[in-house]
Formats: structure tokens, C-alpha cells, sequence
């Protein structure tokens, strides 16, 4: 009977048996970092480094040592990272597929109970939602397998989710909850008095990079996880490219979620944040809700694919009949966003969708232009957006693609994600089983 | 001998513009055509106006002031071009003119003044509003000016983008084309009504650049001064808006400097010389973004009435702060919890949407236009190494809240490294 993680560290909870050793899976081997020299990097703040594990490569390793250290350390499960944002709380659960009959005989019911409710639904209460779509199946995770899941709810849920926590008895597990985001300070009192659960609270942008570079690695199949958009101005040509990440450094990494974090990414130890704007995806959902009275993202989304947002903005070529050539100001481009609407005839003549439009538009360029001039600036050219202010919208993602290509004159390449989101998520999950 | 406006041989080619420095009229390239043109929002298109003007140009600081003076008054005489003078910058929403009114006028010029002439310096003059929205802006009228050997008052007038065809209409039936005097205009207006200034009075534009002509007005204006006062200021304790004061200062040694003017749009330049700047970047969200969300959201009709209800509101009702997220401060990264996380970032509850007024939401818009404004700019003066950020632009006009703002940000952000500094004319 293999024995679980945290003996003598840590509270065990003997219910809770291991597997045996098991080969290591080829391929799907999780990639941790060495440990870091761990030195700062000049300017603002930069990460700690993560992870003392033993770096896994891509190939297939003799069990031994690596298992051993990785026993001795593994967490008991439920293995969760946590991702507390201003708008969305992102989940990942980790779904063990190799659980032997012992183990499960031995298996805690709640812990079964939790295992079950995630896997067997998709939707969770009135506004948790499951992303199957993202699931990573027969990862090798910590010497287990199994499929990691995605899961997402409002923030503005977080209560229910503390009572549903409660109800489940999730405390008696004596787990570790890794949490990060803002919402992992701001709720920590009520995770305890609620659901008397201890949070381990992770900086959100330390997470962020982990997760990123983590789930590049391991997805190596296809879908590839990083991609592009080659055309992304021409609609019948426009197509996603994969692309690889292998030799990422030096990034810049542009979080957009309620707000935009834009961070220079050197190593997987050294990065600092460069910039931020707090005209992000929450400005354009709420903008969008005032504006039109949707009341989702999705709606918003809908609502903008129809509009058209030159109505409403005041282009280079209302100002000036053409372009502007003494600076290279095309007469398509936007001299002033929502321009138009300062006079109550135009106002009249715009539709809900064409708002939508353009709150979009302006939203996204304005993003795009920030992070050109960081790009610029830190003299860098890989620019990866990740957040879920992309999620199922491949119009900004389009735009944000053209925008960086066009006004670099080609210099700059806009990269994307498919796990958008979650990287926060991951990187907290990592930080349970990896602590640095 | 004064200029009586009548003589059609003083008719100037196009691109003509009369230089205090030109000793012999010749043409003098005030720099359109010779920049490598800069490429949008990042990248720089400079201005290559160096080479091409004369050592005896009229701000040359070497030169003892008397006798460049003096020669400037020689060869402006040589080079005077008819009355009326006007300056005129066809915007996106604004028309701004500038008209120079002689008081030196003598009973002899008087007398041989055309009447449409003189009926349009009366009209000007005698009147602070023109038709529904024409607006002159007594108090930054400058006074007893000597330009070109001649004296007068400078009066800045200004009316609605949309009214220019009744401003055209305005000038065919004053008959101004008869007056043969080259109107010079910048600003995109010019370009896109140089036709129907043509077709419907007969005037043919100069044309030039609103960037060229920009720096060269705030360096003019600030060397004059402002009826003897200062043209430039700045505000102290810029992080306590509330007790912030404002001082004057003067633009000695002004270069470089990061020039950010924001009208419906913000272009943001580097000036390193009277004669050298680029166009670092601009961005779109500018004073036509906040009067556009403004009418929408809120239902006001004009910029003033925008800005009244701003004064009166609270962003933070609209807009998600760092601490709403946090329930703090975000350490790691020096974030305040006071700081704004995501603008508008509430509106997406509906019962925050239910619960904010319509103040509220016109200070929100305020704040995030003008926020990311200074953020933009601040990251141009780091990348650009400049200390001194002028902020010019209508939409600074009465807007005392953005200028705090602005000031609050560029001071707080660096540190106390970068300096906010505004001019009275804008």
C-alpha cells in the first residue's frame, strides 16, 4: 500500500490511499522548473521561483526517484487551483483516472461525492459552467493521471459556491486550497468563517506565468495550445495557425480581464510587470450594459458581431476627407472612438449593435495600442493575450492580431491561447503540488 | 504707409506663409513635404522643418533682442500680407479662428479701408457670440500685440465643426474673396473643406499642418506672454487635488518636452527643438470619446453640461476599484486600493447599474478618458526620457477636474519624476 504525500509535514488524512508507482507517462510528463537562481530582475517587481521539483522532460523516466520525491510530497486529493478574479472565479480540478480499487474502496464519501458532482455535470448551480471543451485528458500530474477540468462561475457567486463548499464538507479533507486573484485576499476571511477552509493565497501574475508556460508544455498534441491568425484582416482568408512556443523568451504577456496587467516575460523566473489599463473587459461589458441593455458577455458579443462600429466613430477621414499622410493616419482609422456621437442626429441614427460595435472596437485598440508601445519599448515581438475577455471572441482576437501587425508594419506577432483564462487556475494547481 | 488690403499683386502663392524672419520674401518651406512620414500610433514621423528656415528667424535666441526686433519689423513690412489676418484650425468637433485686429490704425488707412473689410473687423470685434454657436473668448483676448510691425489685439473665437458651411456661407456674403488675401488653415477641415471654401466663396485655403502649426503657435504665444503674464502653469501638491494650487511658470528652455494635445483625438509628440519633433503616438479616446459617451449615457446636450455633471458625481459608483477586487491594496505591484482596476467595471451588476446616477456615470467617463490620456503619455515620457509634459487641447477648456487629474497622475505615477504643465490658450 503506497503511502500519501505530507507524512510528517503535514496532517495526513488516512483514509486516502495512493496508487502504486506507475510509469511515467511519455509526452504528457509535466514540466517543472529547476529551481531558480532566483535572482530579481532589474526594475519592478519580478517572481519568485517556482517550483524544487526536478525539471520533467518531455521523455519517458525511470519511475524511481523522481516518484519517490514526488510521493513524498503529494498532496491528498482533491486537487484544486483557484483563481478569485474581479469578475469570474476560474477552477481547475484535477479528475484522477488511475484510481485503483483499494483506493476507491478507501475513497472518503465526500471526496467521491465532489469528484462525482464535477464530472458528471457541466452546468453547476444557476451560473457555474464547466469548459469540456478545454478538458486536458491523461495528464500526468504528481505521478497520478488523470483529466483536468475547467470550470467557471461569476464572482458575484462566490457565496453560493462558499455554502455549497460547507455543505460538501470540504474542510474535513485537510486539503490545501491554493488560491489566487484578488479574490483570494478579499474573501479569505469569509472562505474561513463560511467554510472553514484555509486559503493559500498566490500572486495572480506569478500564477499567470506558471500556468502559461506549464500548459504550452503539456499540450503537445492538437489542438496546439498557442496559435495565430494569419490574414486576420481579410474574412475570407482569415485562419488560425498553430504555433509553437518552444522558445518563448522574451514575451510580453497581456492579461486582459476585468482590468489589463502587460507583463515582459524573460525567463520562467524573471519577469516584472511593465504596465497596466484600467480599460479592460470589464469596461467593455459594463459599457456594453449601460450602453444597450444586454445584461451577459455573450449578448454583448452577439450584439457587436452585427453593429457597425464606423457609425459611431469618428474616423480620420471625417476630419480630414482622406488620410491623414503627413503621419501615416489612413482615413479608415479612428481619429476619435464614439466621436460621432456628440451630435444628436447621428445619435439617433445608431443601432444597440452598432454600440456594442464600437465599445468593442475601442476597447480592444486601445489595448492593442498600449501594448504596442510596450512591445516597442522592451524591444520585444511575441506578444501573448490571454484572458477571458478573449474567450469566445474572436473578433477582438482578429483585431487585436491586425492591429499589431498593421501599425508595427509587421514586426510584432499577436499570439493567443486556448485555455485563455485558466492560466491563473493552473498555475495555483501547480503551486499545491510544487510549492516554491 | 500702412496696407490698405486692396492690392491684388500682394496675393501669395499657396504655400507661402509670411515669415517675421524673411529678410526677401522668399519663400521659406516651413517643413510640409520634407518628413518621412511616421507610421500611426507608434511610430514617428518627424518633422523636418530644420534646415530650411533662416538664421534670421524671429525666435533665434542668440540675436540681442532690440535688433531682432528691429528686423523683424523691417522685413514684415516688406512681407505684409493684406488685412484681414486671420488663423483658422478646422478640428473634428471645433473650429478655432484667430483674428488680429489693428489698432493702429490710421485715419488715412481708415479711410481707404474697403467697406467689407471694415464691416468685418466691426462684426468681430463688437460681438462675443456669433449666430447659435460662435464664441469669442474675451478673456484670452491679447492685447496691444505687435506682429509684423503692427499692433492690435489678438481675439480667439470658436464655433461647432458641423457650422462650417453657414462660416463659408458667412464669407461669400461678406464678399471676403475680394479681399485677395490668402486665408491660412489647418487642422483636417482643411483638407476636407478646401473644395467648398472654394465652390462657395471663392477662397482658396493655404493648408497647413496641425502639428506644425501647433508647436509653432504655443512657443509664439508663450514667448509674448499673456498680457504680461504667464501663459504656462502648473499645479502644486498635485496629490492633493483638492488643495492643489495653481502657479505659473514660463516654458524657458522648453525642449524636449512631450507635447499632448487633446482634441476629438490625442496626438502626442516629443519637440526637441522649435523645429524638431516626431509624432510619437496618439490614441482615439480623447475629448470626443468623453462628450460622445457622455450624450449617450447620460442625455447631455453640451460639453459644458457633461463636465457640470461630472463635478457633481462619484466615479468610484461606476467604476471597480483595486480594493473592490482586492478588498485592499494590491501590494505586489504597488496598486492602491483606491486605484481604478477596471472603469466601469460595476456597470455589469445590474443592481449597481439601477442604483448610479447619471452624475455618477459622466464622471466615470471623465476620469477613464482622462486617466488613461495621462497613462499613455506618462509611458511615452519614460520611453522618450522626457521630464515635462504639456497638455494642450479643447478638451482641457474649463475642464479643472481633468487638469488635476492630469497633473495627479503624471506626479504620482513617476514618483514626482514627470511634471504636468497646461497653457492658458489651449
Amino acid at each position: 500500500m503506497a503511502l500519501n504525500g505530507h507524512r510528517g509535514d503535514i496532517e495526513v488524512n488516512n483514509d486516502e490511499d495512493e496508487t502504486p508507482t506507475k510509469p511515467l507517462r511519455s509526452a504528457r510528463e509535466e514540466m517543472t522548473p529547476d529551481d531558480p537562481a532566483d535572482e530579481p530582475a532589474g526594475g519592478t517587481a519580478t517572481t519568485g521561483g517556482p517550483g524544487a521539483s526536478a525539471r520533467g522532460a518531455s521523455l519517458h523516466r525511470p519511475g524511481t526517484t523522481r516518484s519517490d520525491s514526488l510521493r513524498r510530497s503529494r498532496p491528498p486529493f482533491p486537487w484544486f487551483g483557484m483563481d478569485i478574479g474581479g469578475t469570474l472565479v476560474k477552477l481547475v480540478y484535477f479528475e484522477p483516472k488511475d484510481i485503483t480499487a483499494e483506493e476507491e474502496q478507501e475513497e472518503v464519501e465526500n471526496l467521491k461525492s465532489i469528484r462525482r458532482y464535477l464530472t458528471s455535470n457541466t452546468a453547476y448551480g444557476q451560473t457555474g459552467i464547466r469548459d469540456v471543451y478545454l478538458e486536458l485528458k491523461d495528464l500526468s500530474l504528481c505521478g497520478r493521471t488523470g483529466n483536468l477540468h475547467f470550470i467557471r462561475f461569476p464572482t458575484y457567486d462566490l457565496p453560493a459556491f462558499l455554502q455549497m463548499v460547507r455543505n460538501k464538507h470540504f474542510s474535513s479533507l485537510h486539503t490545501a486550497l491554493c488560491a489566487t486573484g484578488g479574490g483570494a485576499y478579499k474573501f479569505e476571511t469569509d472562505f474561513r468563517t463560511m467554510a472553514d477552509l484555509q486559503l493559500q493565497k498566490l500572486d495572480e501574475l506569478d500564477c499567470l506565468i506558471r500556468g502559461v508556460l506549464f500548459t504550452e508544455s503539456v499540450v503537445v498534441s492538437d489542438p496546439s495550445e498557442c496559435y495565430y491568425f494569419e490574414n486576420p484582416s481579410d474574412p475570407e482568408r482569415c485562419e488560425q495557425k498553430p504555433y509553437g512556443l518552444q522558445d518563448p523568451y522574451p514575451l510580453l504577456l497581456v492579461n486582459i480581464g476585468s482590468g489589463v496587467s502587460i507583463m515582459a516575460v524573460y525567463s520562467e523566473t524573471d519577469y516584472k510587470r511593465v504596465t497596466g489599463t484600467s480599460l479592460g473587459g470589464g469596461t467593455f461589458l459594463g459599457l456594453c450594459c449601460l450602453l444597450t441593455g444586454c445584461s451577459t458577455f455573450e449578448e454583448a458579443l452577439e450584439m457587436a458581431s452585427e453593429g457597425e462600429s464606423t457609425r459611431v466613430d469618428k474616423l480620420v477621414r471625417d476630419i480630414y476627407g482622406g488620410d491623414y499622410e503627413r503621419f501615416g493616419l489612413p482615413g479608415w482609422a479612428v481619429a476619435s472612438s464614439f466621436g460621432n456621437m456628440l451630435t444628436s442626429e447621428k445619435r439617433e441614427g445608431v443601432s444597440k449593435a452598432d454600440l456594442a460595435r464600437a465599445t468593442l472596437v475601442t476597447i480592444t485598440n486601445n489595448i492593442g495600442s498600449i501594448t504596442r508601445m510596450c512591445a516597442l519599448n522592451e524591444n520585444i515581438n511575441k506578444v501573448v493575450f490571454v484572458g477571458n475577455f478573449l474567450r469566445v471572441n474572436t473578433l477582438s482576437m482578429k483585431l487585436l492580431a491586425y492591429a499589431m501587425d498593421y501599425w508595427s508594419k509587421g514586426q510584432l506577432k499577436a499570439l493567443f491561447l486556448r485555455h485563455e483564462g485558466y492560466f491563473g487556475a493552473v498555475g495555483a494547481l501547480l503551486e499545491l503540488l510544487h510549492p516554491s | 504707409m500702412a496696407d490698405n488690403g486692396r492690392s491684388p499683386e500682394q496675393k501669395r502663392p499657396c504655400h507661402h506663409v509670411p515669415q517675421p524672419g524673411d529678410v526677401n520674401g522668399s519663400t521659406v518651406d516651413t517643413g510640409c513635404g520634407t518628413v518621412d512620414s511616421g507610421c500611426g500610433t507608434g511610430d514617428s514621423g518627424s518633422s523636418g522643418a530644420g534646415g530650411s528656415r533662416s538664421s534670421s528667424e524671429c525666435f533665434d535666441e542668440e540675436e540681442p533682442k532690440l535688433s531682432r526686433v528691429r528686423r523683424r519689423a523691417d522685413s514684415c513690412r516688406k512681407n505684409r500680407p493684406p488685412f484681414p489676418w486671420f488663423g483658422m484650425d478646422i478640428g473634428g468637433t471645433l473650429v478655432k479662428l484667430v483674428y488680429f485686429e489693428p489698432v493702429d490704425v490710421t485715419a488715412e488707412e481708415e479711410q481707404e479701408e474697403v467697406d467689407n473689410l471694415k464691416s468685418i473687423r466691426k462684426y468681430l470685434t463688437s460681438n462675443v457670440a456669433y449666430g447659435d454657436s460662435g464664441i469669442r473668448d474675451v478673456h484670452l483676448e491679447l492685447r496691444k500685440l505687435t506682429i509684423c510691425g503692427r499692433t492690435g489685439n489678438l481675439h480667439f473665437i470658436r464655433f461647432p465643426t458641423q457650422d462650417m458651411l453657414g462660416f463659408i456661407q458667412m464669407g461669400q456674403d461678406k464678399n471676403f474673396s475680394s479681399l485677395h488675401t490668402s486665408l491660412c488653415a489647418t487642422g483636417g477641415g482643411a483638407f476636407k473643406f478646401e473644395q467648398d471654401f472654394a465652390t462657395m466663396a471663392g477662397l482658396e485655403l493655404c493648408k497647413l499642418d496641425e502639428l506644425d502649426c501647433l508647436i509653432r503657435g504655443l512657443l509664439y504665444v508663450d514667448s509674448v506672454g499673456f498680457n504680461g503674464l504667464p501663459e504656462c502653469f502648473y499645479f502644486q501638491n498635485p496629490s492633493d487635488p483638492d488643495h492643489s494650487t495653481k502657479h505659473s511658470c514660463s516654458l524657458d528652455n522648453p525642449f524636449p518636452m512631450l507635447l499632448v494635445n487633446i482634441g476629438s483625438g490625442v496626438s502626442i509628440l516629443a519637440v526637441y527643438s522649435k523645429d524638431h519633433y516626431k509624432r510619437v503616438t496618439g490614441t482615439s479616446l480623447g475629448g470626443g470619446t468623453f462628450l460622445g459617451l457622455c450624450s449617450l449615457l447620460t442625455g447631455c446636450q453640451s460639453f459644458e453640461e457633461a463636465l457640470e455633471m461630472a463635478a457633481k458625481g462619484d466615479s468610484t459608483n461606476a467604476d471597480k476599484l483595486v480594493r473592490d477586487i482586492y478588498g485592499g491594496d494590491y501590494e505586489r505591484f504597488g496598486l492602491q486600493g483606491a486605484a481604478v482596476a477596471s472603469s466601469f467595471g460595476h456597470m455589469m451588476c445590474k443592481e449597481k447599474r439601477e442604483s448610479v446616477s447619471k452624475e455618477d456615470l459622466a464622471r466615470a467617463t471623465l476620469v477613464t478618458i482622462t486617466n488613461n490620456i495621462g497613462s499613455i503619455a506618462r509611458m511615452c515620457a519614460v520611453n522618450e526620457k522626457i521630464e515635462r509634459v504639456v497638455f494642450v487641447g479643447n478638451f482641457l477648456r474649463i475642464n479643472t477636474v481633468s487638469t488635476k487629474l492630469l497633473s495627479y497622475a503624471m506626479d504620482f505615477w513617476s514618483n514626482g519624476q514627470l511634471r504636468a504643465l497646461f497653457l492658458e490658450h489651449e
